[in-house]
């Protein structure tokens, strides 16, 4: 039987034919071959979510951070007088004489005022933190309800006397040392041992 | 205005669902693709390997596709383009694992077989498989229905280079085949 080329061609594709239906996918195959195309793309996008919400979480603690941080230093630093029952003022005044006054807040004027007379004047030492400075220093007491301001005047002499602590900062607890007539000699840096308010 | 009124009333829509996956991203059109050519992808990849490698083969053009898909321009033939993918993909693999792939070759048979000639599936897929790399590849690209210059692009050949490979795997086919072929 002789074949020409038209005949090798028939049986080329004959045989091609026969030959992919052995050598194909089944449905079944073919949609697993699907499925990896489907769910790779959903990976990548959970993927994005994860990274996009780490970070925003991220940010909000970095911003619940700062803002503790920033509360916590106005706390300690900021004074408002309308905190404090009464405030006291030393000084000395331009003919170098030492003074002192309570100015104490309106709505307490007129109940409380005697009494804190008599305890500015009972007292020979107390605590206070310095919570602010500017060419005055503010001590608040250890229970918050006195500010003592210490003018300018009466840091300068309190330096040449040599009872003032050089290395005090904004912040740090301090002793205040009075006389009998209620006058600070010394104000002094308290060590870490006793960095404690007494509650 | 009068363009995009034109363009609206008269272009065809679009067939090539691989333009339109790589303009879209959009998975349908992906596994559209898989429907429609994954058949043809793995039976020309086992025809040039194994099973296995053309199951892997297949996949990592898939996954090709996904990553590729900016760079495909929308083109006459979509399917060659996934050919070619597939083939560079299938050599890279022959390349690692240190496989000799003749792709320069004009191998031709010598000794004519005298029996009589009768189609045997079995005799003509041995004889199909003896043939080189090339030379089988030219002939099933040919039957898959790829015209020269598709397979001149998927092979990255010459015209002339691909005429010759297909002549010599026909002669050579006729050679293992018996030599009842002749013309």
């Amino acid at each position: 039987m002789k074949r020409n080329d038209e005949q090798l061609d028939a049986d080329l594709q004959a045989h091609f034919q026969k030959r992919k239906t052995q050598h194909s996918f089944s449905t079944e195959q073919l949609a697993q071959m699907q499925t990896p195309q489907v769910t790779r793309p959903k990976k990548q996008r959970f993927l994005k979510i994860q990274m996009a919400s780490l970070f925003v979480a991220l940010a909000l603690f970095g911003f619940v951070m700062l803002e503790y941080n920033y509360r916590e230093l106005t706390n300690i630093y900021a004074v408002d007088l309308s905190d404090y029952q009464w405030v006291e003022v030393h000084e000395l005044d331009s003919k170098g004489s030492y003074v002192s006054n309570l100015k104490q807040q309106k709505q307490m004027l007129d109940t409380n005022y005697q009494q804190a007379l008599a305890n500015h004047q009972a007292r020979t030492s107390f605590t206070g933190r310095l919570v602010s400075v500017d060419n005055d220093w503010y001590i608040a007491d250890c229970e918050q309800n006195v500010l003592v301001q210490i003018k300018q005047s009466l840091l300068e002499e309190l330096q040449k006397h040599g009872t003032l602590d050089t290395h005090i900062h904004q912040g740090d607890l301090l002793a205040l040392d009075q006389n009998k007539q209620g006058q600070i000699i010394a104000l002094k840096q308290l060590t870490h041992e006793t960095k404690k308010c007494a509650s | 205005m009068l363009m995009s009124i034109k363009t609206w009333l008269f272009d065809k829509p679009n067939t090539d669902c691989l333009a339109q996956y790589a303009k879209t991203g959009d998975n349908r059109y992906l596994n559209q693709l898989v429907a429609q050519y994954g058949n043809d992808l793995y039976h020309y990849l086992v025809t040039q390997s194994d099973k296995d490698l053309a199951l892997d083969i297949c996949q990592q053009t898939w996954l090709k596709v996904i990553d590729k898909r900016d760079f495909y321009n929308e083109q006459n033939n979509p399917k060659a383009w996934l050919f070619r993918l597939a083939r560079n993909l299938l050599i890279d693999e022959f390349r690692k694992q240190q496989k000799f792939v003749e792709l320069e070759d004009n191998q031709v048979f010598s000794e004519p077989k005298d029996a009589e000639y009768h189609y045997d599936y079995e005799a003509f897929d041995k004889a199909l498989m003896a043939l080189s790399f090339v030379q089988r590849e030219a002939l099933t690209l040919q039957q898959e229905g790829f015209s020269l210059e598709d397979i001149v692009a998927i092979t990255q050949s010459n015209p002339e280079t691909i005429k010759t490979r297909l002549r010599y795997a026909r002669q050579n086919l006729k050679q293992q085949l018996g030599g009842h072929h002749e013309a």
